[in-house]
């Protein structure tokens, strides 16, 4: 037995190495990931980061960063990627922008992925009626058009982090319960399932200690692959004024405060567009790497030969 | 400033003054000297269609239309000079009548040849006059100010209580209108309308000048008020007809047949056609539209503040179109009834702390700087009788004084400062001032809790919500108080929103603010004999108000507009703030 569980856990050491020697080869997973890095790093040093520019990121600078006819100011030596439609310094409302989008992003994954793990499980292991009503309460999530529910809950409730990301969660955890259900489905007739069926072991146990183990790989790339998907989400709310209220700076509320000062302010338009592009990019990059690396022979499936 | 004695002496030679100008525009072009030419486009681009297009509910922009539309017994005309701009002359009616009875009856005589744009061409008549006013309180769409005619006019307030009743179908309506009348609405013979009011109205005069009550053609009843088929049938006695109407996409206008210059002392009709095509929200897009020469002007937008600094480098752009329109634009309403922060916005003392908070140097500087705003402290502005600039809450360069708001807050009883709902219109400009004026109550010790959403649901579910007055779903609100016309027009800035005689039910006076002393001083004026008395209760109600500090007014100043290099005569019309589209005309 001892020696069973020896050879295991070496072969788990061996495969994660092989998988991590996979990505480190990948120079697109180094990139994204390098990215990916140090916009944590902005958004976890937030304050220390804008205590050094020494400019808060909702303090206007009436008589520095904007002319007496209200025009902003483009990057120069004292706001270096410029100010913004009324005079604040970009770079500061930038990085509590990057703060926003990890934040908001990381909890409504962290949220989405575990309930929709939660039902998933459920849903493919009970199967029946169980099924059939999940299935039906995925669908009709599906079938919910995102914006009008947005602008319906915040005309009730106000815009808050709250109802925005409440909002976010309700619709992704959709996809991925259904794909855990599926999932489950299919594991459920696995050799390995019945075997620990017939030791005896409860539902519980076979669900989460031999059913959810081995999908944890595909439901990891499907969860990597939803925070881009959450990014564009929470930009799209905030741009349109769903989203966190003002004063707080967050990436699609900047372009949405400067879209009409796009001729003559390019920056405050620019700046937070890339940095929303590059977030998004680098995630789905991340994502497309950690399927490679984690299940080649589906990377394979999809690649020109 | 002219007293209101004078006003009145040199009323016929204002009249005489407006035709010669009317007249002068038409043969000397502000921009040049040179022959007009008939002919051509008028093209503007618009954010949206008009909200209303009921000349009856019609606001704003879609009076740009009515001018070329719809003929009103009288009219405002077009001039760069206020004084003359703001005082009515004779379109439908031969001339402005003289005040009978003490200054209760008016009789309006109609233009003979002036025709209904119907097939064949029909005279307008006394009847159709009545027509006009008696579709102001349809149960469908009614006017947007009913206090302008409801208590003034005879019988008109017994009228429009069974007109309510009726059940709002076309042919409902039109029975009623055939087998009901207003005891003050007679028409004596085919062209003579006789009005007799309630009390004397010294601005009854400018209310007759709105297009709200224009003659209306009897077809118009066979139509639901603004309905699609409305807007697209349209009788027309302007110089233009509806020609075609796809409603959010684009409105054209073509010439009216049965319009006759010889009738008509305002309009000239140069321009073959008028075309507004509505739809782009961009006013930085409709600009470098205009510079290109793909189109000729603004329809309801007006200059962004971005593009205003490059434009305004040029002061003498002959294009450039700057004129004050006498609204005070932004000011923030204030809550009164709400019960957040132990109703502290029922203080007189929290509300004047948020006057001094309020940092008015800001928000000029976004709305374009001091170029083209300035900060206003009080309700009425300089274009409108009654005005005399106080400012009861100074702060250093208008630039708010944080200390004297802390102070006055801690003896109020709040020295923690206090927590604000601020809900206001999302997008444009108006998001630019809310984030302007934010960091600066924050100093004072006001936190702002910033509640932007879609202008129709800040009105209909917050201010103009009795529930979320009296719950607090706001406590700050933002909008503008502008002046339906320049002039006499202290009723329209005041009554709306300050009138606390029948609060309960008002539609605009969101927080039922009631001073019994401002309701008698607004009464007094109403029903003065003379402007000069109503000039004077409206000087003292402005400062009352003030001193009760339900409002923070904001700023007030010019709107800036542009034309394409090839329009001419293109003064701007003060009643809705656009070039006049009869006097117009395109240089080829």
């Amino acid at each position: 037995m001892s020696t069973q569980s020896t050879s295991q856990s070496a072969s788990l050491v061996s495969g994660r190495h092989r998988v991590l020697k996979r990505l480190l080869r990948d120079k697109v997973f180094v990139m994204a990931a390098s990215f990916i890095a140090v916009l944590f790093l902005v958004a976890i040093f937030a304050p220390l980061l804008i205590e050094l520019i020494g400019h808060g990121p909702n303090e206007p600078f009436r008589e520095t960063g904007l002319t007496a006819g209200g025009v902003p100011l483009p990057p120069n030596g004292e706001f270096l990627l410029g100010t913004d439609v009324i005079g604040r310094d970009l770079l500061s409302r930038l990085i509590v922008g990057a703060r926003v989008t990890v934040f908001v992003s990381m909890t409504c994954a962290i949220l989405s992925v575990t309930i929709g793990v939660i039902i998933g499980l459920i849903a493919g292991y009970r199967g029946g009626i169980v099924d059939l009503l999940l299935a039906g309460f995925i669908d009709m999530v599906l079938g919910l058009p995102l914006l009008v529910t947005a602008i319906a809950l915040v005309s009730v409730y106000g815009a808050s982090f709250t109802v925005m990301i409440g909002t976010i969660v309700f619709f992704t955890w959709g996809p991925i319960g259904r794909i855990v259900r599926n999932l489950v489905v299919a594991a459920k007739s696995a050799e390995y399932v019945q075997a620990a069926r017939v030791l005896g072991a409860s539902d519980t146990r076979i669900m989460l200690r031999e059913i959810l183990p081995n999908i944890a790989g595909q439901v990891l790339i499907y969860a990597s692959l939803l925070i881009p998907q959450v990014i564009v989400m929470e930009a799209s709310l905030s741009f349109l004024g769903l989203g966190v209220p003002p004063p707080t700076a967050t990436w699609g509320g900047i372009i949405s405060e400067n879209q009409l000062n796009y001729a003559v302010a390019w920056w405050s338009i620019l700046f937070p567009s890339f940095a929303l592009l590059a977030a998004t990019l680098a995630f789905n990059l991340l994502g497309d790497s950690l399927r490679d690396a984690l299940d080649p022979s589906a990377a394979n499936k999809g690649r020109v030969k | 400033m002219i007293s209101t004695s004078s006003r009145r002496s040199v009323a016929p030679l204002r009249t005489a003054c407006a035709l010669v100008t009317a007249l002068a525009c038409a043969t000397l072009p502000g921009t040049a000297a040179m022959a007009q030419q008939s002919g051509g486009t008028l093209e503007l681009v618009g954010a949206g269609d008009v909200a209303s297009f009921d000349p009856a509910s019609a606001r704003s922009a879609a009076l740009f239309l009515h001018r070329g539309l719809t003929r009103t017994l009288l009219a405002f005309p077009t001039s760069d000079d206020p004084a003359i701009a703001g005082t009515p002359v004779a379109d439908l009616a031969e001339s402005v009548p003289v005040a009978e009875e003490g200054g209760k009856v008016y009789r309006f005589k109609i233009r003979e040849g002036a025709m209904w744009g119907t097939d064949p061409a029909r005279q307008i008549t006394a009847a159709d006059a009545v027509r006009g006013f008696e579709r102001l309180c349809n149960p469908v769409r009614g006017t947007y100010a009913p206090s302008y005619y409801i208590g003034i006019i005879e019988g008109f307030e017994a009228f429009c209580d069974g007109f309510r009743q009726v059940e709002p179908t076309a042919e409902a309506m039109k029975a009623y209108m055939d087998e009901n009348d207003a005891s003050g609405l007679v028409a004596e013979d085919e062209l003579t309308l006789r009005i007799t009011l309630e009390t004397p109205t010294p601005d009854f005069l400018s209310i007759v000048a709105l297009p709200s009550s224009a003659p209306m053609a009897e077809e118009m009843l066979d139509y639901l008020p603004d309905s699609p088929d409305f807007r697209r049938n349209y009788v027309s006695s302007g110089p233009y007809q509806v020609a075609d109407y796809v409603l959010n996409e684009y409105v054209h206008l073509e010439r009216n047949p049965a319009w006759d210059p010889a009738s008509d002392p305002l309009r000239k009709g140069y321009v073959d056609a008028i075309e507004v095509a509505f739809g782009t929200p961009d006013a930085g897009k409709t600009q470098r539209m205009i510079e290109s020469a793909d189109i000729d002007g603004y329809f309801d937008l007006s200059i962004a503040t971005a593009d205003l600094t490059r434009i305004m480098a040029n002061p003498d752009d002959p294009q450039l179109k700057q004129f004050t329109d006498g609204a005070v634009n932004p000011a923030l309403i204030i809550n009164i009834k709400s019960p957040n922060n132990d109703g502290a916005l029922a203080n007189p003392l929290v509300r004047k702390a948020i006057n001094y908070a309020a940092n008015k140097a800001a928000v000029v500087q976004v709305g374009g700087g001091p170029n083209v705003k300035i900060p206003a402290h009080q309700i009425l502005s300089p274009l409108v009788d009654g005005f005399e600039e106080f400012n009861l809450y100074p702060t250093p360069d208008n630039a708010g004084d944080p200390e004297k708001a802390r102070a006055l807050l801690a003896e109020a009883g709040y020295p923690q400062g206090i927590d604000l709902k601020f809900s206001y219109s999302a997008g444009g400009r108006y998001e630019l001032y809310a984030a302007a004026l934010q960091a600066d109550m924050a100093k004072a010790g006001i936190n702002l809790i910033m509640q932007p959403a879609p202008s129709r649901t800040v009105y209909s579910q917050m201010y103009q919500n009795p529930r979320a007055v009296e719950n607090g779903a706001w406590d700050l609100g933002m909008r503008s108080i502008s002046p339906d016309w320049i002039g006499n027009s202290a009723r329209t800035m005041i009554v709306p929103l300050f009138d606390g005689s029948a609060c309960e039910t008002s539609a605009t006076n969101w927080t039922c603010y009631n001073n019994p002393e401002v309701n008698a001083l607004i009464q007094t004026a109403l029903t003065a004999e003379s402007g000069d008395v109503a000039a004077e209760a409206w000087r003292k109600a402005d400062r009352l108000i003030m001193e009760d500090a339900p409002i923070v007014p904001l700023i007030s100043g010019k709107i800036s507009l542009y034309v394409s290099e090839r329009l001419r005569n293109t003064t701007i019309n003060l009643l809705f703030n656009n070039v006049d589209p009869t006097l117009v005309w395109i240089e080829e």
